[in-house]
């Protein structure tokens, strides 16, 4: 359950850290050149950010604030802020284990794969967000389906489309990414039979942490109208020295972090 | 007509051996046969009362929609009032709350369907506190029993602390530590591998819920009565409830128990064919060794029809004293496999058979219905058995009767 | 033998009767047969599917596995531990599988299940999967990305034949990996659990899922040629393996309790029913012969008075209750074993009665039950109707020959 929330932001931070790509090419880029971009920026990096996240269902609304450090892809460390309820609920990942801090009972819980079903929090984020250990441009094979103009501004349009061994389980996903300095905005994804599952919108392009990112993301499952989960930067930091060691479970129970 | 009664009735114990003969097999076979009815018939209510009171109940009360999907925000509002409504009904009922989560226990964890029961109201509709392999029943705030499969799953011992996460209903994390007072016995697959139980005010406290219950489970107060008239009852009281019987809500089981119910009449056919070949066997012999006889009577006047009436009234006597020993014999053996049952568990443990469970202790049940029908085929078949030598013996001139081999 | 030839003789004398008694120890005889192989047949079939289905008629793990049902504990080095199944010829084959807890995911969701890797090359023929396939294909070989699941979890995760399914499970270091399947077949066996619950996957994609190196598995599951010979192949086994706490060798019983306890309770509600007709059956036989002895003590007197010992009436009375016997079991026999013979080719149809499928313990048992009656337990059920008319035929010829001439004559009126 929680562990998904630990895969989410990570992922989440994976995409909001890849418009850092310098867009200083003279000729077209293909496809695979700029998702490269993109996984370079997923790996090896560190960061400390802050974020607010709402989440809508049918039966309930809620809003929370959540702090997240990451290094490269092996390591994440997130700890709930807020509500006063949920202070110091902590998840925590390295390489692929995945453990939960419970302030309130005061115990840790190593999550099973059997058990990550469900959502974290009733957030709308599938596994295949959270498990993920490979980059797009491994799982997927990768082409500019759109090279032009769309709603004023220049964009490609990117289709991904899974390899036969990757287990990811989309049909395809598609990709909207800025010409000028290659922000995603846009990915939607499909299931098999090429029926959209659910889409992910990136807004709020702002320089945050000595980059330009899109601030705002918000992710609209199709099947459940009305429905949405949105997560907004309040704060970022990049390159910071965290050590490894960081990453322990003992720190998992420390509220200071 | 009374000098044949004295005469038929002389006659009956004139020959006292073959009398014997044939009343003990009379009586054996019908005590036997009110024996095996009655813990046949036991068996399967054993059955089918395992199939409602280790899990759902005989009738079951819930929001419309909500067993599609189990949802806890499908939920029967101020569940107290609704099951004192229902209750006068002339029924038991207890509200209860279900959903799902993850528990943890040291280092191992499993995803688990928490049930939440109301201690005193759920006695009165399952019996998941008699069925307790070890440790108790739940006692104080905090408690959780387990089913036997998921404690060996997270290595669970009565005592150790187990950790519940979920999803509470505001969507936050709900999690406890909860105590492990007992561990049930195998009571079904599903609830084996899967439940946890706890008091309901602990499951609403996990989920963050109020006064709500996601079903209310009842049970008949008096067995004689219809499931599905009470049914219609309940649903004229509560017209918003989706109201099931068990046989609606798991037609499986039902089925099953439909196939047992008649894999026992195959079986009784069997016995009945068996005994009323011994009876056949024995009556036409009781005749036939006395066709001379009957001649004699013939010969000295008495018309065929008054001799076929002396036999049926002989075997009237007859049946009627077979069937008081055999009845007397039957029905103590079958209060005594009622009372005693008929231990198996030294060759076996409880098994569950499409999901309920089977025990191998077993009891018979001592009715009505177990007890005339083997009595009234036996009365029956006696005379039936009678028919053939006596029309037979009262057709044959004196003559040949004398000579009869 | 001129005994035999009399005893031949008083038997004829009262057609009717003798009928009636061979009659009626042919109908217990048949209806035991009847009932003994379609129980043998039923529970042969059950312990055989779930046997192919499950670990084996036999099974042989890591000691410690058991206990825990963790997929960490493995057997290593399956070449060496196959190889001390040789020579035993009742074993049929032997198959290496991997068992564990994963999840699967689509588009849509995911849900827990339970995966069994085989390789389809080792694999009975007539596994429940194969013979219970909807749609699409059993599993080709050890390799590649297929899984075959049950109809129920099919409609869960709203997938079908070529559909993707990523299968997620903890690793021997207990981290999480995750790998791409293909959907090659959909199975329904009618049993809710196994059709939402189950998953066969192919050997060698549950290696690289678990970490584990090629000569690893979860257990080896040993087929028997019959099912009854795993007593006896076990004992033989566990010489083999000497070292209980490196590997365990289970029989299925250990392995399938559940399953073993029902074959137990049925087998004794179906003994306690035979013992029943037995019962009767047996008192009408004593009834038939006691009466035909009563009613001819005149004729036995005559003999005394003729100079016949009472020994000799007692064996002529044994004669002729032992040729009774003999009559109406083999008869009996005779019979029982066409009927046997006919639920065996044509089966008892179920279905006649009802449409449902119903499982045991988690075993689907078959609409059809066909019989299959093992050589020792006719063997048994004769001798014992045998020995029961033997045993009725006793107190009625002591009677006989205990009769005193002179009383026996006057009974005559």
């Amino acid at each position: 359950m929680k562990i998904k929330a630990a895969l989410l932001i990570f992922a989440l931070t994976g995409i909001l850290l890849s418009p850092c790509v310098s867009p200083s090419y003279s000729t077209e880029p293909s496809a695979k050149e700029i998702l490269d971009k993109i996984d370079k920026l997923w790996r090896g990096e560190s960061s400390i950010g802050t974020y607010a996240m709402k989440i809508k269902t049918a039966h309930w609304e809620r809003k929370l604030q959540i702090k997240n450090w990451t290094k490269g892809l092996d390591y994440t460390l997130i700890r709930i802020e807020y509500p006063k309820k949920e202070k110091g609920v902590a998840t925590l990942k390295v390489e692929n284990n995945l453990w939960n801090y419970l302030p309130k009972i005061k115990r840790v819980i190593k999550v099973p794969s059997s058990l990550m079903m469900g959502s974290w929090m009733g957030s709308h984020f599938t596994n295949d967000d959270l498990v993920k250990e490979s980059t797009l441009a491994d799982d997927y094979y990768n082409e500019i389906t759109f090279n032009g103009e769309r709603d004023g501004q220049g964009v490609y349009e990117i289709t991904l489309t899974p390899k036969e061994e990757a287990a990811v389980v989309w049909g395809k996903i598609v990709m909207l990414v800025r010409k000028k300095d290659f922000i995603p905005l846009y990915q939607e994804f499909f299931d098999e039979q090429a029926k959209p599952v659910r889409k992910m919108v990136l807004q709020d392009v702002k320089k945050m942490g000595g980059r330009l990112l899109p601030t705002k993301l918000t992710v609209v499952p199709y099947d459940k109208p009305g429905e949405f989960t949105e997560v907004i930067y309040v704060e970022i930091a990049f390159d910071m020295e965290i050590a490894d060691s960081f990453f322990s479970l003992r720190n998992l129970k420390q509220p200071g972090g | 007509m009374p000098v044949y009664c004295k005469l038929a009735w002389r006659n009956i114990w004139r020959n006292k051996r073959r009398t014997f003969i044939t009343l003990f097999a009379m009586s054996l076979t019908l005590t036997l046969m009110i024996a095996y009815s009655g813990l046949v018939w036991g068996v399967l209510n054993q059955l089918e009362r395992n199939a409602t009171l280790l899990g759902p109940g005989e009738i079951q009360l819930h929001v419309p929609g909500y067993l599609a999907d189990r949802s806890i925000y499908k939920v029967i509002n101020q569940p107290e009032r609704i099951v004192a409504q229902i209750e006068q009904t002339g029924v038991n009922a207890t509200p209860r709350l279900q959903s799902f989560g993850l528990v943890s226990c040291g280092e191992n964890s499993a995803g688990a369907q928490i049930l939440g029961i109301d201690l005193h109201k759920e006695k009165g509709v399952t019996t998941f506190h008699q069925h307790i392999a070890r440790g108790t029943f739940l006692q104080q705030p905090m408690d959780v029993v387990l089913g036997n499969k998921i404690a060996v799953t997270l290595g669970a011992a009565i005592g150790s602390e187990l950790v519940v996460v979920t999803q509470a209903a505001d969507g936050s994390i709900g999690n406890d530590l909860y105590r492990i007072t007992g561990i049930l016995n195998g009571i079904g697959e599903e609830t084996d591998r899967s439940t946890i139980i706890m008091s309901l005010d602990d499951f609403k406290h996990l989920f963050g819920i109020g006064d709500v219950a996601t079903e209310i489970a009842v049970r008949r107060i008096n067995q004689a009565d219809d499931l599905n008239v009470l049914r219609d009852r309940i649903k004229q009281t509560v017209p918003f409830a989706e109201v099931k019987t068990w046989k609606e809500l798991f037609p499986a089981v039902s089925d099953m128990i439909e196939i047992a119910d008649l894999s026992i009449y195959i079986l009784f056919f069997i016995i009945y064919i068996a005994a009323s070949l011994i009876m056949l066997n024995t009556m036409l012999m009781s005749v036939f060794e006395r066709i001379k006889e009957l001649g004699i009577m013939m010969a000295i006047g008495l018309r065929p029809v008054n001799v076929l009436g002396l036999i049926m009234l002989e075997t009237f006597f007859l049946s009627l004293c077979g069937i008081l020993l055999g009845g007397l014999c039957g029905v103590t053996l079958s209060l005594y496999l009622t009372h005693a049952g008929l231990d198996l568990s030294a060759f076996s443990e409880g098994i569950s058979v499409a999901g309920i469970l089977a025990e191998p202790h077993w009891f018979a049940v001592t009715n009505i219905e177990t007890v005339l029908p083997p009595i009234v085929f036996v009365f029956i078949v006696s005379f039936i058995a009678v028919l053939y030598p006596a029309i037979k013996a009262c057709r044959l001139e004196p003559v040949d009767a004398l000579v009869f081999q | 033998m001129w005994i035999i030839k009399l005893a031949w003789r008083n038997l004829w004398r009262n057609k009717r009767r003798t009928l009636i008694t061979i009659s009626s120890i042919c109908f217990g005889l048949v209806i035991a047969l009847v009932f003994i192989g379609l129980g043998d047949g039923t529970y042969g079939t059950m312990i055989d599917s779930a046997a192919r289905l499950g670990s084996g008629h036999i099974t042989l793990e890591n000691s410690r596995y058991r206990a825990s049902l963790s997929s960490r504990y493995t057997l290593r080095s399956i070449d060496e531990v196959a190889g001390r199944l040789k020579g035993l010829k009742e074993i049929q084959g032997w198959a290496p599988r991997i068992i564990g807890q994963a999840m699967l995911s689509t588009s849509y969701g995911s849900v827990g299940a339970a995966f069994i890797a085989v390789d389809p090359a080792r694999e009975q023929e007539n596994t429940l999967f194969i013979k219970k396939m909807k749609q699409g294909t059993y599993l080709k070989d050890a390799e590649g990305r297929g899984a075959i699941i049950g109809s129920r979890m099919a409609q869960r995760l709203k997938v079908s034949i070529g559909s993707k399914l990523i299968i997620t499970a903890n690793n021997l270091q207990g981290e999480i990996t995750s790998e791409l399947l293909r959907v090659v077949g959909i199975f329904e066996t009618g049993s809710d659990m196994i059709d939402g619950y189950l998953l066969q996957i192919p050997l060698n994609r549950a290696r690289t899922l678990l970490g584990m190196n090629e000569s690893e598995v979860s257990q080896i599951a040993v087929f028997l040629e019959n099912q009854r010979h795993t007593e006896s192949v076990i004992s033989r086994l566990k010489r083999r393996f000497p070292d209980r706490s490196v590997v365990a060798v289970l029989s299925w019983r250990e392995v399938m309790p559940q399953l073993a306890a029902y074959v137990e309770i049925d087998g004794m509600s179906n003994y306690i029913f035979q013992v029943i007709i037995f019962i009767i059956i047996a008192s009408g036989i004593l009834n038939t012969i006691l009466m035909s002895v009563m009613e001819r003590q005149y004729e036995f007197g005559v003999h005394l008075c003729l100079g016949m010992s009472p020994a000799s009436i007692l064996v002529l009375v044994l004669a002729e209750t032992v040729l009774l016997g003999i009559l109406g079991v083999t008869v009996g026999t005779l019979l029982g074993l066409a009927c046997n013979q006919y639920f065996t080719v044509k089966g008892f149809d179920m279905t006649l009665f009802t449409s449902a499928e119903i499982d045991i313990s988690g075993v689907a048992l078959e609409p059809v039950l066909y019989s299959d009656l093992y050589p020792d337990h006719l063997l048994i059920i004769v001798v014992l109707v045998f020995a029961m008319t033997i045993l009725s035929g006793i107190y009625p010829a002591v009677k006989a020959a205990r009769s005193v001439p002179a009383e026996a004559l006057r009974k005559r009126r």
